[in-house]
């Protein structure tokens, strides 16, 4: 008896188990602080109370969690709506105004790769929030 | 003669599926932060999920990819291919549903489609071209038989 061609087999398993080794070795070169030495720094919460002038602060979360609390004065910049957002980002910014870019915490990237994109168009200094929004609001 | 059309419509179906999963895969793993940063903006995983998922959606894309194409491994190639899109749909939808605004990062940023309405769109073609190279068992021996 033919079976449906809907109903899984052993081929469907070693195809879902080939890609694991690869991801994993991808994964190790995602990780953060293995690919880009160069990159913007990262600053802790306690560092930028620290500053004389307060820096603007990039939030690289999405939307949702944006609008629900974020740091005060800060603006939502993501991957997914960079073209909509970044104008309003520039209009904000200032070379003598340090750039601080946040997500929610310590394992996200997503304030990692704003902030490489910030500073690849020649926006310096941009720094990376160690913690993120978690560290803010432990602090 | 109109057999072998329709067997040369199925192979054309299936193919464009191949080339869309492995243009898919190819776009992400090109820039993978970009694809994780998608990921992370929806924040709804562990940062551990989002960074293997990230890594493992766009591999298995590739080898999806290259298992429709080989006659052996077509049927379960073709199986998760369905499940990848049904899965990625149902994923644009709940997050149409919970307000979240994503650009979807399904083709990186080759083939950028914001909102639900157009991936959605995008998804259903391909799943069509996935039904439409299956052939019908009472046709005889299905395209998606293979060896299995």
């Amino acid at each position: 008896m033919t079976r449906a061609w809907f109903v899984p087999g052993w081929m469907d398993l070693v195809l879902l188990l080939i890609p694991i080794p690869l991801a994993l070795a991808t994964v190790a070169w995602i990780l953060p602080g293995k690919h880009d030495a160069t990159g913007p720094r990262v600053v802790s919460v306690a560092e930028v109370r620290g500053w004389e002038v307060a820096p603007l602060w990039v939030d690289a979360r999405s939307a949702a969690s944006y609008e629900r609390a974020t740091i005060p004065g800060a603006l939502n910049l993501t991957e997914g709506r960079w073209s909509e957002q970044l104008p309003t980002v520039l209009s904000q910014w200032r070379p003598e105004r340090k750039v601080v870019v946040f997500c929610s915490d310590e394992g996200c990237r997503a304030s990692e790769t704003v902030a490489g994109r910030l500073s690849g168009m020649g926006i310096a200094p941009v720094y990376i929030l160690e913690g993120g929004w978690e560290a803010w609001q432990e602090q | 003669m109109a057999g072998a059309v329709i067997a040369w419509l199925r192979r054309l179906a299936l193919v464009l599926v191949a080339l869309a999963f492995a243009v898919a895969g190819i776009a992400k793993l090109s820039d993978p932060a970009a694809f994780l940063a998608v990921i992370q903006s929806l924040s709804w995983f562990p940062s551990w999920l989002e960074q293997l998922g990230a890594a493992y959606l766009p591999w298995l894309e590739l080898v999806v990819a290259g298992g429709l194409l080989w006659s052996t491994s077509r049927p379960a190639a073709s199986r998760i291919a369905m499940g990848l899109l049904l899965g990625f749909t149902l994923f644009l939808l709940v997050a149409a549903v919970r307000g979240v605004e994503l650009t979807c990062g399904c083709f990186g940023e080759w083939w950028v489609l914001e909102g639900t309405l157009w991936p959605v769109v995008r998804n259903l073609v391909l799943i069509g071209l996935l039904f439409g190279s299956v052939k019908p068992k009472s046709a005889g021996k299905s395209f998606h038989n293979g060896n299995e």
